[in-house]
């Protein structure tokens, strides 16, 4: 049975019910020390409470009116009370699985669904990147995820499209337990394509959000959601972003919180990879694969196989070849399979490298694809995706 | 007193004979037309009165019966102006009845007593069961399409009851003129830089009839490629070209000169269609639609991702069959609908989805457009390709590639072979007869097997399969199809999982 919320608790969530006010707000409440109870009681009586500072530009009397009525009108702890009817948990900071307890712009409270001892024991890597990536960074991503939880490190992405999604499955195709970090109440899954995954992060591993239950995806509640991830883990890996994309911003909270940043290497053609390459020339330190990663997280990593023929455009042409299994293979063979572990490669240009005729090309390939040498997607020859 | 005339109208692209009976009696002044004609039919009264009135001749002032059997069948368009008209001056004694005899005639009458073009006249001449037509000089050449020597030509009301009045009228004699291929106007394959595998692709698809799905972004030459596949296809074969001729004349679609339409025609309806433009249908008279006018040619279907989910659908079933069954509350139709299907579409809204990276589009905005998509439809395209954009070097140094007429002779033999097995071409072959004439070696049977387990293909794909390789082979001049000739049907079927998603 769960021990019943205290009192700090209950007005912590009280607050962050209320309408308008968000991580910068409810920082300005509760920064300077005056205890949530007090805040609230304040409130209550449409009063802005004494020692917090001036209020910032937006809370006008209005606001200060409506959030007196909505404190008034409703029990903290009967609003409270439907978040556990949902399953959910809430912890605040005097909770021991408090995460953020020397964060510089911590939650004021957490709601999680799953297992909150993820948070304490094992490494936190955040994987994360653009939701318009490439193919093959949903590969790398997938492949990170997977070698990742097989170390047996806690994957921690944000469960957008794309990048975000794919490092989480990956980790549960090995069994993982991923934690995923959400910019929406907890019952409100969003990107709606993800619910899957959604229901699954929660089941076997843990979702954790700092917006009260039912509230609706916002804009500036996924940037805020970024400094939860980087302020939560132990490492930030950017694994595909666009020159300008939102994937930085959350390099930027990690930088500021003092948490490594690694970004996978791309193609320098890709306009996906154009943020994270810019990354690298900086002087962030590249993540070819896992072994990388762990390398900066102090592990040993695993054995050298693996994860170098998904990082394809990453790790090079010469030591993805020689990641995937040559016996048996013509050098016929073989030279396609170098192209396509080099990138995705179409047959129009197999065509212009290697001498042969068209049938016989597409046989060769389909030979290839039957022993699952290479995938054919369209008339694009790649390798596969990690499993 | 009396008079008959024969004529015709056309429901979807058959004509049905109509015998035009024509009363004249004493009574009050006064017009009838009975036997079911629909409103453009029953407007022939101002026509024709004022037509002949102008021709100099007299509109009788009595009670004038016009019956139009059989009365079971609904009469529509204004082709059986010119009959009325002639039945009139017939049962008033103002030409001698027995004039008419063995004669039909189809036309609209202008008030000035022109006669017009009308619809479907190939059609309609095929259906009149009289010796001789008399038609309009405007649809002349294409009436003497299917009734040789028997057409009379006219330019107005006067001129044939002159005619008949002295018993001459001119003949128009129409030599079905060949349509030299070289002097075809449209693209040559040769145009075409780079890109050997789409090249290929279309070799394939024009070789053996098979249909061809293209994805590829903005630019990459999709619709240059699919507006050259009908140069590859030979001439239409009598019976088809008929055929096409009959659909084309219905649809109102312009006959080429000699009337006899003897290419095989590219239709390229734009994305906005609706499932009946497509598919054929109306509510006034049962037209033919897109696909039935590119019988024996080539449906092009641009922008394949833009279409109504529901038109697209609809073409499964033809697809399958070779025809389609139009059916009204008031009538039915089945209409010829055997066409090579080409199709381009984008990988996705912004069009630079797939492997490249670049794509702009939200997850969401990218499902809605495959999503149109059924897995049916798709399963029904037995060549995938997709086509990139050839690079700077091959666009303006890359020498001139193969000519149509080059691909069109490898194209010739393997449809040559297609017809000594008895089908037009190797895409309709049954499945029933394929172990007979595409035999398949050990491991082609060992290659298809391993694809029916991964589940990359159902039942129907691997007929398909099995006639593409049997193109293949005849392409390579290969009499048994082995794993290799099979590889590369299965290669050729590959699905852009990137673009469509992973199932099937």
């Amino acid at each position: 049975m769960r021990a019943a919320p205290t009192p700090d608790l209950v007005a912590r969530a009280a607050l962050v019910s209320l309408k308008g006010v968000g991580p910068t707000r409810s920082r300005w409440l509760l920064g300077s020390g005056v205890p949530a109870t007090e805040v609230v009681a304040h409130l209550r009586d449409e009063r802005l409470p004494p020692g917090i500072g001036a209020a910032p530009p937006g809370v006008t009397a209005k606001l200060v009116q409506d959030w007196s009525r909505l404190l008034r009108c409703s029990e903290a702890a009967d609003m409270l009370a439907g978040a556990y009817r949902q399953g959910f948990d809430v912890i605040g900071p005097e909770d021991d699985h408090w995460p953020y307890a020397e964060d510089p712009d911590p939650p004021s409270v957490l709601f999680s669904l799953g297992d909150l001892d993820l948070m304490g024991d094992s490494p936190l890597v955040a994987v994360v990147g653009t939701r318009r990536c490439s193919t093959i960074g949903r590969r790398v991503a997938f492949g990170l995820g997977a070698e990742l939880a097989e170390a047996g490190v806690v994957v921690v992405s944000g469960l957008a499209a794309g990048v975000d999604a794919a490092a989480h499955q990956g980790a549960l195709s090995v069994g993982g337990r991923p934690l995923g970090v959400v910019g929406t109440g907890l019952d409100v899954v969003y990107p709606t394509a993800n619910r899957r995954l959604w229901h699954q992060v929660a089941t076997n591993g843990l979702l954790i959000s700092e917006a009260f239950p039912g509230t609706k995806p916002e804009r500036w509640r996924f940037p805020a959601r970024n400094r939860l991830m980087a302020g939560l883990a132990d490492i930030v890996v950017i694994v595909e972003s666009h020159d300008q994309g939102g994937s930085l911003h959350t390099v930027n909270e990690a930088l500021e919180r003092g948490c490594p940043v690694l970004a996978v290497p791309g193609s320098v053609t890709s306009p996906a990879a154009a943020g994270t390459n810019q990354l690298l020339v900086d002087g962030c330190p590249p993540a070819r694969n896992a072994s990388d990663v762990l390398d900066v997280l102090g592990l040993f990593g695993p054995p050298e196989h693996g994860l170098s023929s998904g990082s394809g455009s990453g790790s090079g042409s010469g030591g993805s070849a020689d990641g995937v299994s040559v016996d048996g293979l013509s050098a016929f063979e073989r030279s396609i399979v170098n192209q396509a572990a080099a990138a995705p490669v179409h047959l129009d240009d197999l065509l212009s490298t290697v001498r042969a005729t068209i049938p016989e090309i597409l046989a060769t390939v389909n030979a290839l694809v039957e022993r699952g040498t290479v995938e054919l997607d369209g008339s694009t020859v790649s390798l596969p995706a990690p499993t | 007193m009396f008079a008959t005339m024969s004529s015709a109208v056309v429901e979807g692209v058959d004509g049905h004979a109509v015998t035009v009976e024509v009363h004249v009696s004493q009574g009050l002044p006064g017009y009838t037309l009975v036997g079911m004609p629909d409103a453009s039919c029953r407007e022939s009264r101002d026509r024709v009165r004022s037509a002949i009135l102008s021709s100099g001749l007299r509109w009788p002032q009595r009670r004038v019966t016009i019956n139009l059997a059989p009365s079971s069948l609904r009469k529509n368009g204004a082709a059986l102006d010119l009959p009325i008209a002639l039945g009139i001056l017939a049962a008033s004694d103002q030409i001698e009845p027995a004039t008419l005899n063995g004669l039909g005639a189809i036309g609209e009458l202008g008030l000035d007593g022109s006669l017009r073009a009308v619809g479907g006249v190939v059609c309609l001449a095929g259906a009149i069961v009289a010796k001789k037509i008399i038609t309009p000089v405007d649809g002349a050449a294409e009436a003497a399409v299917t009734r040789p020597g028997a057409v009379l030509a006219a330019h107005s009301l006067g001129q044939v009851v002159e005619a008949l009045r002295q018993g001459d009228l001119p003949l128009v004699r129409v030599t079905p003129s060949r349509v030299d291929r070289s002097a075809t106007p449209g693209a040559d394959l040769s145009d075409v830089r780079g890109q050997p595998l789409a090249r290929w692709a279309l070799e394939v698809a024009a070789a053996g009839g098979h249909h061809l799905l293209m994805v590829g972004p903005p630019g990459s030459g999709k619709t240059m490629l699919a507006s050259r596949l009908v140069g590859l296809l030979p001439d239409l074969d009598g019976e088809q070209a008929l055929l096409t001729t009959r659909v084309h004349s219905a649809a109102g679609v312009a006959l080429p000169v000699g009337g006899l339409v003897r290419r095989p025609p590219l239709r390229a309806p734009h994305h906005g269609a609706s499932m009946v433009s497509l598919v054929g249908g109306g509510t006034a008279a049962l037209r033919p639609g897109e696909i039935s006018c590119a019988a024996g040619g080539v449906l092009f279907l641009d922008e394949l991702g833009e279409f109504a989910p529901t038109a697209l659908d609809a073409l499964r079933q033809p697809l399958e069959e070779g025809v389609v069954r139009v059916a009204r509350a008031a009538r039915t139709a089945t209409l010829p609908a055997r066409f090579l299907l080409v199709a381009a579409m984008n990988p996705c809204p912004c069009g630079e989805g797939g492997v490249t990276g670049r794509c702009r589009c939200s997850e969401a905005a990218r499902a809605r457009y495959t999503r149109r998509l059924s897995g049916p439809l798709l399963d029904r395209f037995d060549i995938r390709v997709e086509v990139r954009p050839p690079a700077a070097d091959v666009l303006l140094n890359g020498a001139n590639e193969e000519s149509t007429a080059e691909v069109a002779t490898r194209v010739e033999k393997v449809r040559l072979a297609a017809a000594e097995r008895g089908v037009t071409c190797n895409a309709q072959l049954p499945p029933d007869r394929l172990d007979e004439v595409a035999p398949l070696t050990a491991e082609a049977k060992a290659a298809l097997r391993a694809a029916l387990e991964s589940n990359d293909l159902t039942g129907r794909g691997l007929t398909r399969i099995r006639t593409v390789a049997r193109t293949i082979a005849d392409l390579v001049g290969a009499d048994v199809i082995d794993d290799q000739i099979v590889g590369s049907a299965l290669s050729m079927r590959a699905r852009p999982v990137s673009v469509l998603g992973a199932s099937r």
